[in-house]
């Protein structure tokens, strides 16, 4: 395999790249669902190839191929470098890269159980046991649950002489019980919505969740949200649960911080930003507490990984400093442009795509209050948890989201439960509002499976590390309910 | 290289004659898709990619498996079965699963065209080329990309069902940009001498410097237009939310127990139609096999009923019109090629005849607040205008709308000439009472 990648390196420098990296690529993935106590079904997924992108004339070039072979390999070289060259046609300027150290390294994804390892039995057996659990309670009309996992084994050479091997192992599940009556559908999700909880980690990560064991609680809820009270309209203080606040950190830091997007190359689909590089050192993102680093060496972070698919090594990275933005989540050829380093960014979605600007796992610091304590000091709030529905404009700056669940808090005690809980605000305005968050004890790493970019569209895991925090004085309950 | 009708007939039966136990259906696709994509008058990302995708279903008394793979040598199809197999195996208690049919006709789709089919990377910066050269005249910045797809499609199964068909498009995106404005159009054709990058890119150009300087509009209940690309968002989400029959039965669907009812507008009525000429991606068969019917789902306002499976189907006594996914699966059939049944009036007409209203370009960040009402969010993008006394007056900050859908198909005043949009033919729509809930900043 080395040996074909070095080929298809020389191959693409004989034809007239200036730099060339490889990516080959096998994909290994697993999906079970079950619904309404049947299998709704299984997938086990394998997908092989090899991406080869290059400079030639000073511009980009990708060409891959599923068909791993030496005659292949050789063909889809010379086209990387015939596509670089077309690109080059409509340039600007000769690409300039940040600089890269050359590495011979091998990373796996730290784990105990290979998830594909698992007997399917045993995953099959765990899922209708929990769905058995919801069932069991009055009102549920709907059960779902999943676990999936993937496994890749990745071989990256550049031009540069690094040669990176590694195996990057994720995997997850979760569940939903929704309740329906006149007209009215709610949800409830365990341990979050979107599929579940995402994790760089082995199967040990299904099993500390404990599905089961939570079953009839999440059920619970989901039929008490019908005779909930709306949440009210107005501004309030509102605590955020941690899946909910892993999601606004995805999309109103990590994806307005993407360097690329900053530079317009999502302009014609995901967008720009409001935070354009006139504002580093400048704009208060948000409060004094506010701290968030970009950082792919955390264990089981979604996000996670020892090189980025250019070959730079992982490393913290901090973005936004006592509320000031400091840094961008880069790449090679947009760090050079500020003047910086890659944090290490690029990511391509299997072997088939050219690798972007994704986000990693980005963390904010943990306070020192307990979730508890910030209740206590709250006299009147929402606590909201587990997002139901989420919406950002182009520059990432309007966003309005839903969640599954609210209660209400008065005089620093929680109190009613709400359903179709809902807030609004503007990016820098609302983490400059941020005035408590909750310690270690509360911290954790949300994954986030499928965030979407780029043109042809790339699905990223990525990740967002949180605790539960206040924000002050927030619009609540944009959207009135059934009358 | 396009796997035509003879090698995915013999790469279905070599997957299947693996598959030596039960019964068992392969579903092969191959996609093309090399992309040229442009942002600040240049090109960044220009990828040539193309894979295949076979999916083995074994179905052993009553539990099904699948698996997947992307390599069609004979040993990874045999561990293709395998993993099939034992997936299969692995389930213990019997799953409701639709039966696997045998030989079907289809009526044929032309879809195909060799000039859209095959482009060299050349030819895709040569239309990016013209495109710019217009826009540096008029000093803003384009991105967007020239995206030409091939894409084959066949399935097999057990009981001697063959079906296969081939599809191939050209689109073409321009966003126009200066400063935080923006303006943008794009079109998807069959044949590649259909876009014109100039028209295009004219037209993103208008947008964004008739936008310049955009005010902000209170936010409240107005009068819109929607351009038809803005008018594929509320029917995407009806095709997914409201108009199978899995959610009808769940209960979870607007037209749950309003079959034969008036639920829209009496000027409303939509298909589901893979056949209709202006439909640009389609495919004559389902992911079970079965031929897709052309299905009336909103008649004049009334509920006419859904799409269907073969297993949503026979819950309800009634025969699949087509529109399966690949099975088993939880979220039931989707109508694809929905097309809603427009007038006569121009986007002119709308315009003039509109005392104070906004006209919309596009949707963005679209997302479900509300699963069954349904009400939907998300802003307005690349190019959002005030109308005034019949005539566009100035460009205005994009806004975020919180809409329930049954009320915005209530609320159509005029429908005007439909067009096509990729898998749907719609009409530009003047909306009254729509509901912008709060502003941006751009
Ligand atoms: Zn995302």
């Amino acid at each position: 395999m080395k040996d074909l990648a070095q080929h298809a390196l020389n191959v693409a420098e004989v034809a007239g790249a200036t730099y060339a990296d490889i990516r080959i690529i096998n994909d290994e993935s697993e999906r079970v669902e079950v619904k309404d106590g049947q299998v709704g079904s299984i997938n086990r997924g394998t997908s092989g190839g090899f991406g080869i992108r290059v400079i030639a004339n000073g511009a980009w070039g990708f060409a891959s191929s599923p068909k791993i072979e030496k005659a292949e390999i050789e063909r889809v070289a010379r086209l990387a470098v015939k596509v670089a060259k077309a690109s080059a046609l409509l340039k600007v300027r000769d690409l300039e890269l940040a600089p890269v150290e050359k590495y011979i390294d091998k990373y796996v994804t730290p784990h105990k159980k290979n998830p594909l390892e698992v007997p399917l039995e045993e995953k099959i057996a765990l899922l209708l046991k929990t769905d058995a659990a919801m069932r069991q309670v009055k009102g549920v009309n709907i059960t779902e649950s999943r676990i999936a996992a993937w496994v890749e084994d990745q071989l990256f050479a550049s031009t540069i002489g690094s040669v990176i091997e590694q195996r990057l192992v994720q995997c997850g599940g979760g569940y939903t019980a929704t309740a329906v009556k006149d007209g009215d559908v709610q949800y409830r999700s365990y341990p979050c919505s979107h599929g579940g909880q995402w994790e760089s980690n082995g199967y040990e990560m299904i099993e500390r969740l404990d599905f089961a064991g939570n079953a009839g609680k999440t059920a619970e809820e989901a039929v008490a949200l019908l005779s909930a009270v709306q949440c009210p309209s107005g501004e309030k203080d509102i605590i955020i649960e941690g899946s909910q606040l892993s999601l606004q950190i995805h999309e109103s830091v990590g994806h307005p911080l993407e360097l690329d997007r900053v530079f317009g190359s999502e302009a014609n689909f995901a967008g720009t930003s409001f935070a354009t590089t006139d504002n580093l050192d400048k704009l208060k993102y948000g409060s004094d507490i506010v701290n968030i680093s970009s950082d792919p060496t955390c264990p089981m972070g979604l996000g996670s990984y020892g090189y980025d698919d250019e070959g730079v090594k992982t490393h913290k990275a901090e973005l936004i400093k006592n509320g000031l933005l400091v840094n961008y989540l880069s790449s090679r050829e947009t760090a050079r442009v500020i003047g910086k380093n890659s944090t290490g960014a690029m990511r391509a979605d299997g072997w088939g795509n050219m690798p972007i600007v994704r986000i990693t796992c980005i963390n904010l610091e943990p306070g020192t209050k307990s979730l508890e304590q910030i209740i206590s000091e709250t006299d009147d709030g929402i606590y909201m948890a587990s997002n139901k529905s989420f919406s950002i404009d182009d520059r990432r700056s309007n966003f309005q989201f839903g969640t599954e669940i609210a209660w209400e808090i008065k005089k620093g005690k929680l109190g009613r439960m709400m359903k179709n809980a809902t807030y609004t605000g503007f990016t820098p305005q609302f983490w400059n509002a941020c005035d408590a968050i909750a310690g270690p004890k509360d911290w954790k790493i949300w994954g986030t499976a499928n965030c979407g970019k780029g043109e042809p569209g790339q699905t990223a895991r990525t990740a967002q590390g949180c605790a539960p925090s206040r924000f002050r004085k927030i619009k609540v309950g944009v959207v009135p309910g059934k009358k | 290289m396009l796997i035509d009708k003879n090698q995915a007939h013999d790469i279905c039966k070599r997957a299947l004659s693996f598959a030596q136990e039960g019964q068992a259906e392969v579903i092969l696709t191959q996609t093309a898709s090399p992309l040229t994509r442009i942002a600040n008058n240049a090109i960044h990302q220009n990828v040539e990619t193309s894979d295949i995708d076979i999916s083995l279903r074994v179905d052993l008394d009553g539990r099904s498996g699948r698996a997947t793979t992307n390599q069609f040598d004979d040993e990874s199809l045999k561990e293709l079965a395998r993993r099939s197999v034992n997936a299969a195996r692995a389930i213990t208690s019997k799953q409701e699963l639709p039966p696997m049919m045998g030989p079907q006709q289809y009526r044929e789709i032309p879809a195909f065209d060799q000039s859209s089919a095959f482009m060299e990377p050349e030819q895709r910066a040569e239309m990016v080329l013209k495109a710019v050269k217009l826009a540096r005249q008029e000093k803003v910045e384009l991105a967007g990309l020239v995206n030409n797809t091939l894409y084959a499609t066949a399935m097999a199964n057990s009981n001697g069902l063959f079906a296969y068909h081939n599809m191939s498009t050209l689109r073409m995106e321009l966003t126009a940009r200066s400063g935080i404005t923006a303006g943008r159009f794009a079109q998807t054709a069959r044949k590649a001498g259909e876009i014109d990058p100039e028209k295009i890119a004219a037209i993103a150009i208008k947008k964004c410097l008739g936008g310049l300087n955009a005010k902000a509009l209170e936010p409240g209940d107005y009068t819109v237009i929607l351009e038809p690309e803005a008018v594929t968002t509320p029917l995407m989400f009806l095709s997914y939310l409201s108009f199978g029959a899995l959610a009808v039965q769940e209960n979870l669907s607007c037209l749950s127990g309003k079959l034969g009812q008036k639920l829209m507008g009496g000027n409303i009525t939509i298909h589901d139609d893979a056949y209709h000429p202006m439909v640009i991606s389609t495919r004559p068969f389902d992911y079970e096999g079965m031929p897709k019917k052309k299905v009336t789902l909103i008649d004049k306002g009334v509920v006419m009923g859904p799409v269907y499976d073969l297993k949503t189907a026979a819950k309800d006594n009634t025969g699949t019109t087509g529109h399966g996914l690949p099975q088993p699966n939880t979220y039931g059939p989707m109508p694809g090629n929905l097309v809603l049944e427009g007038g006569i009036a121009s986007m002119e007409d709308m315009i003039k005849s509109t005392k104070r209203g906004v006209l919309v370009t596009r949707f963005w960040y679209n997302r479900v607040v509300d699963r069954k009402i349904p009400i939907i969010t998300g802003m307005t993008r690349d190019g959002t205008f005030l109308i005034e006394d019949g005539r566009i007056s100035h460009g205005v900050k994009n806004m975020r709308f919180n809409q329930d859908l049954v009320e915005f198909f209530n609320n159509v005043e005029t429908l005007g000439v439909p067009e096509s949009q990729e898998n749907m033919v719609v009409p530009p729509l003047k909306i009254n009472n729509f509901h912008f809930t709060g502003l941006t900043e751009a």
